[in-house]
């Protein structure tokens, strides 16, 4: 029965304390999501994992905030996932210029040369350089081609005017081609 | 930023290569590790929720505080002479001063002896 419902009507009856559509909604959801904390968090799954379950005890305790009107259910549970991740960016980006003071060096470079390229140094070389896109071209570059939201979505979740997103996915799609050129 | 431009890019073959082994990707990351399970969320869940119940609520505390209050009020103090009681030993004092008073000074009693008893 659950199973047949929508996203959007789970989440009233998860409003209602209904645990049962909650389970529902993590069973779809959750393995998506991880994932895409996952891409967004440097690839470390132990933390992709945190922020799963930190994002749907954030989801239960806002379980009636959520408004169908406004918003669907993918596209508020995203910007809740992004917003989190935003945070983790800042707390990152502390720790490495801290790192990089101590250091003093970046090394945000990627090897130039590189040969005999099989698949996995090409994907490896695919994610370094998704990676390393400046952070807001990145993040519209992932919701955009990894999670495959539109870019009416994307523009809600990251605050931001549609043309904006489509010029950042531009510029992203221009230099991942171009960090990709020795690997064709 | 014009639509037709990230249009035509997307559809360019190069780039339309790369995506889709992007997505392929994707596909096998999301298929590498199970998320956590549904139970240890909702045990976290059911933690947080019932650290917070136990919590003392602000009114509670209001409702304490006038009980105690009301209770203080009605509460008898012994160390508080009643008014009837301080009569009559006013009156005692003044029937001492005027009967024994009278016979005690007529004998050399300093008067205010007296009115100390």
């Amino acid at each position: 029965m659950k199973a047949s419902n929508t996203d959007e009507r789970l989440m009233q009856l998860v409003g209602r304390g209904d645990h049962e559509a909650f389970r529902e909604l993590y069973g779809r959801h959750a393995r998506r999501l991880q994932g895409f904390f996952l891409r967004m968090l440097e690839h470390d799954s132990d933390k992709a994992a945190d922020f799963t379950q930190e994002l749907f005890m954030k989801v239960y305790e806002q379980r009636r905030r959520f408004d169908a009107r406004q918003s669907d259910f993918t596209t508020w549970l995203y910007a809740m996932a992004y917003n989190l991740c935003k945070n983790e960016y800042r707390h990152l980006e502390i720790v490495r210029t801290h790192r990089d003071e101590l250091i003093g060096r970046n090394e945000n470079s990627i090897p130039e040369k590189e040969c005999n390229y099989d698949k996995e140094q090409r994907r490896n070389r695919l994610r370094k350089s998704i990676a390393s896109l400046p952070t807001e071209q990145r993040d519209a570059f992932i919701l955009r081609y990894q999670e495959e939201l539109s870019v009416k979505e994307i523009a809600h979740i990251l605050d931001v005017p549609e043309g904006t997103v489509k010029s950042r996915l531009h510029y992203a799609l221009l230099k991942v081609q171009k960090e990709m050129k020795p690997f064709k | 930023m014009n639509d037709n431009k990230l249009n035509e890019l997307e559809k360019s073959a190069d780039i339309h290569n790369l995506l889709e082994e992007v997505r392929t990707m994707r596909d096998e990351e999301n298929g590498q590790a199970a998320p956590p399970p549904f139970d240890s969320l909702l045990e976290r869940i059911e933690r947080k929720e019932g650290k917070r119940g136990a919590s003392v609520s602000p009114w509670w505390l209001v409702a304490a505080c006038l009980t105690g209050l009301c209770v203080g009020i009605a509460m008898p103090r012994p160390w508080e002479a009643k008014p009837h009681q301080l009569l009559s030993t006013q009156l005692r004092i003044d029937t001492i001063d005027t009967s024994l008073g009278e016979s005690l000074t007529q004998e050399g009693f300093p008067l205010h002896l007296v009115v100390a008893m």
